[in-house]
């Protein structure tokens, strides 16, 4: 069977047209892969009601099987149909009749139809157990979508956070994560609850007030200062002149030795950057506005997903967005490392170790890697 | 004219107390119900329960049905025009329709009763899919909870209680609160005991009596700005004219030094000075300020705050109306013999604000008090449009 000129939209597809006909390669790929259930939204909004998996007849086939779909194929925005995601794990533990088969991708190049007996079912969950469930962080890019352009741009800023998460940077589509998960995230951390509360968490992000003041100022002084001296100022330098600012603006004893903290605290991570070859030897960073603006992205992917905008408001919002992020940095590697830095100096409690691996991973992956956006959309 | 007018069946039409009523009622009428969830989505919702309950389990929301009819079941809440008088064991949970939607309904048959026994009386199925319906209204709700001018049409609206709400109207607006009730519920009984506790480290009587005193006094906001400011006021008046900035800055920062100031508090007068300049510039560009006008004092914010500890005092249950409504009314006087106009003490009360909290990032405190300076001048059912100042 050719497909002619048929182009897998995710690795995910790749990996499944790679695999047709061989059940056991086949497996693997689901294995490692998110897998997505249509739902009815009223459905999904019932409180307390879990719908039944949806199945049709394939009557060519003469069974009935459970359509699902790949991170892919999804089908564009709708406002009353959402979906729902799963694992080849899950769906083995849920299934409902010995003799319904899985239809991965039905009617498309990539379609996998699978039985399900008590036995396949088996060899399901041990390919769920083998591929370890969706990988991440993974730079993941849907071929066929934003890839160019100002919205791909706007896209490109929220990119850590799609790695981190290994879902798909460049989409405007039918969820972000999931339907519920989307509704959930939105309200915790977020405490966005509908679309006049997403406007407001959007307009806050772009304005920047949720990175933290105290060491978004005292970055601002030492910018100031080198602007002054032409030179990046040195430690003893920057110190003494928080302290002044400190002493000038009456700050109590516990805020200024909140803001010296963070000079000690930044002053370490920029030091670890340079060894790591992450910041040039005269390089610093300025400021923390990407960490809001790449969270903004995130919010108007969710607020989509959640059904809060629809893809022309969401589209809107990221062009919102990426004026004031383009205006706050000269590149996408200093976009980045402000956003890998203010993520480290926010969320280093617990294991700082392992959170800096994790984030220099994702900053690596966005700077080095040849197929992502950061190296081919140009940043201005 | 006259041939429209039916005769009237049984005296006086009901009047809704508030906009949420207004609206519930003329849809009622239409019998769109879609627009009654849009409604209710958008409204504070109350559910009345004892105070000993509540203090005993501050989370938890006792929501027992209640048999209304031969086999009519419901669970009630009101709307805030619809809230009965204050009294001290009753109290009030504040919750939104999507808490309601999200509620563990396990008879279907249990209907929502929106205040139920009143002639605003509306009644709904809550199945599954009524509440996903619910939800999804919710979901879609264009408007926040704060920034928005609320009324009571049985509120006060006239008199020396009106006008010291009135003069509370900044925060009440900014909660979307009505600005004439002095009640039941500010936000909502456990709200204002956390916000009391919290942002005042008030949890009794005792103490919400001194906050509230701290405040008449004027005692609450730190003196400088208002020192700063009174010499520039002396300045004018020795000088017929407005001081210009650098002269104001001197005399201030001499004035200070006489007194026995240390020089870092000397330093502080000088930059509070510059920072003053600065902010009065920013006023005058978002209109809170006339081309000409300036601040003479602060103490607006304090009054303003008294006005509103008053009412959180008594959702809280720290005192009774009345006590109440005269530290409302105190306040009023107060603030009707410090400034002359309410441009003027709305300036002042922005100024007292922004100086304590924003440090001059024009952040979410300078565009809080313009959005409430607009409103309020501009609003026509605004009191300070409808209260003459003296």
């Amino acid at each position: 069977m050719t497909t002619g000129s048929w182009a897998a939209p995710t690795y995910t597809e790749q990996l499944l047209y790679e695999a047709r006909g061989d059940r056991a390669a086949v497996l693997d790929a689901l294995g490692r892969t998110r897998l997505y259930v249509l739902l009815a939204r009223l459905h999904a909004d019932a409180p307390g009601y879990t719908p039944p998996l949806p199945s049709r007849r394939d009557k060519a086939a003469r069974r009935t099987v459970v359509p699902v779909l790949t991170e892919g194929m999804l089908p564009r925005w709708h406002p009353d149909w959402v979906f729902k995601q799963t694992t080849l794990d899950k769906l083995a533990a849920a299934w409902p009749h010995d003799r319904w088969w899985l239809a991965v991708n039905p009617d498309t190049p990539c379609a996998a139809a699978l039985p399900a007996r008590p036995s396949d079912r088996r060899t399901w969950q041990e390919a769920g157990a083998r591929g370890g469930g969706p990988a991440r962080p993974r730079l993941l890019t849907h071929a066929g979508e934003h890839l160019h352009g100002p919205v791909a741009h706007a896209l490109a800023l929220g990119a850590h956070l799609a790695v981190l998460n290994g879902l798909v940077w460049n989409r405007l589509g039918a969820q972000y994560e999931d339907y519920p998960t989307d509704v959930s995230r939105l309200r915790r951390p977020w405490f966005v609850h509908h679309r006049a509360d997403f406007r407001d968490k959007l307009r806050t992000l772009i304005a920047t007030r949720l990175v933290g003041r105290v060491p978004e100022s005292v970055l601002g002084m030492r910018s100031r200062l080198a602007a002054r001296l032409g030179h990046t100022p040195t430690e003893a330098q920057w110190t003494s002149m928080v302290t002044v600012t400190c002493e000038r603006n009456d700050a109590s004893a516990e805020e200024s030795a909140e803001a010296l903290e963070f000079v000690r605290r930044i002053t370490q991570y920029e030091r670890r950057f340079r060894v790591d070859g992450l910041l040039p030897q005269d390089g610093r960073v300025d400021t923390l506005a990407a960490f809001d603006h790449g969270r903004a992205v995130n919010v108007v992917r969710l607020a989509l997903g959640a059904r809060y905008c629809d893809p022309q408001e969401a589209e809107e919002s990221l062009l919102r967005i990426l004026e004031p992020a383009r205006r706050a940095y000269g590149s996408w590697a200093e976009f980045s490392l402000g956003y890998l830095l203010a993520r480290l100096i926010h969320f280093d409690e617990g294991d700082p170790e392992a959170m800096y691996q994790e984030s220099v991973t994702i900053h690596r992956a966005l700077t080095q890697d040849p197929s992502s956006p950061y190296r081919n959309i140009p940043w201005s | 004219m006259s041939r429209r007018r039916r005769p009237d069946p049984e005296g006086a039409p009901w009047v809704p107390p508030s906009e949420t009523e207004q609206l519930l009622h003329e849809a009622g009428v239409r019998g769109d119900v879609a627009e009654q969830i849009r409604v209710l989505a958008e409204a504070e919702l109350f559910i009345g329960a004892p105070k000993a309950d509540v203090d005993a389990a501050p989370d938890d929301v006792y929501w027992p049905v209640q048999q209304v009819g031969r086999a009519l079941y419901v669970r009630p809440v009101l709307t805030r025009g619809m809230l009965p008088p204050w009294h001290p064991e009753w109290v009030f949970h504040h919750v939104t329709l999507r808490w309601v939607a999200e509620f563990t309904w396990r008879d279907p048959r249990v209907l929502l009763a929106v205040n139920g026994g009143t002639p605003g009386q509306l009644l709904l199925p809550t199945t599954p899919e009524d509440r996903a319906k619910w939800l999804r209204v919710y979901a879609e709700r264009e408007r926040g909870s704060g920034d928005r001018f609320v009324a009571l049409r049985h509120g006060p609206l006239h008199g020396p209680l009106a006008f010291g709400l009135a003069c509370g109207t900044h925060l009440a607006f900014g909660n979307g609160v009505p600005w004439n009730d002095v009640g039941s519920v500010y936000m909502g009984y456990t709200h204002e005991l956390d916000t009391l506790r919290d942002g005042w480290g008030v949890t009794d009587r005792a103490g919400w009596r001194k906050q509230l005193d701290a405040l008449l006094d004027g005692r609450n906001s730190p003196p400088e700005p208002d020192f700063a400011l009174r010499i520039r006021e002396e300045l004018r008046v020795a000088r017929g004219a407005v001081p210009a900035p650098e002269e104001w800055r001197e005399t201030a920062a001499g004035h200070a030094q006489d007194l026995g100031a240390s020089p870092g508090t000397v330093r502080h007068i000088e930059e509070l000075v510059r920072r003053i300049v600065r902010y009065e510039a920013r006023f005058r560009a978002d209109g809170l300020l006339p081309p000409d006008g300036r601040v003479r004092k602060t103490v607006a914010y304090d009054y303003g705050r008294a006005v509103n500890l008053a009412r959180w005092g008594l959702t809280a249950r720290f005192c009774a109306p009345p006590e109440a409504e005269q530290a409302v009314v105190h306040a009023g006087a107060l603030a009707r013999s410090a400034y002359g106009s309410w441009e003027e003490y709305s300036a002042g009360y922005a100024l007292g604000r922004v100086l304590r909290f924003d440090g001059e990032e024009y952040g979410p405190f300078h565009e809080e008090n313009v959005a409430a300076h607009r409103v309020l001048t501009e609003h026509e059912g605004s009191p300070w449009r409808n209260l003459p100042w003296r």
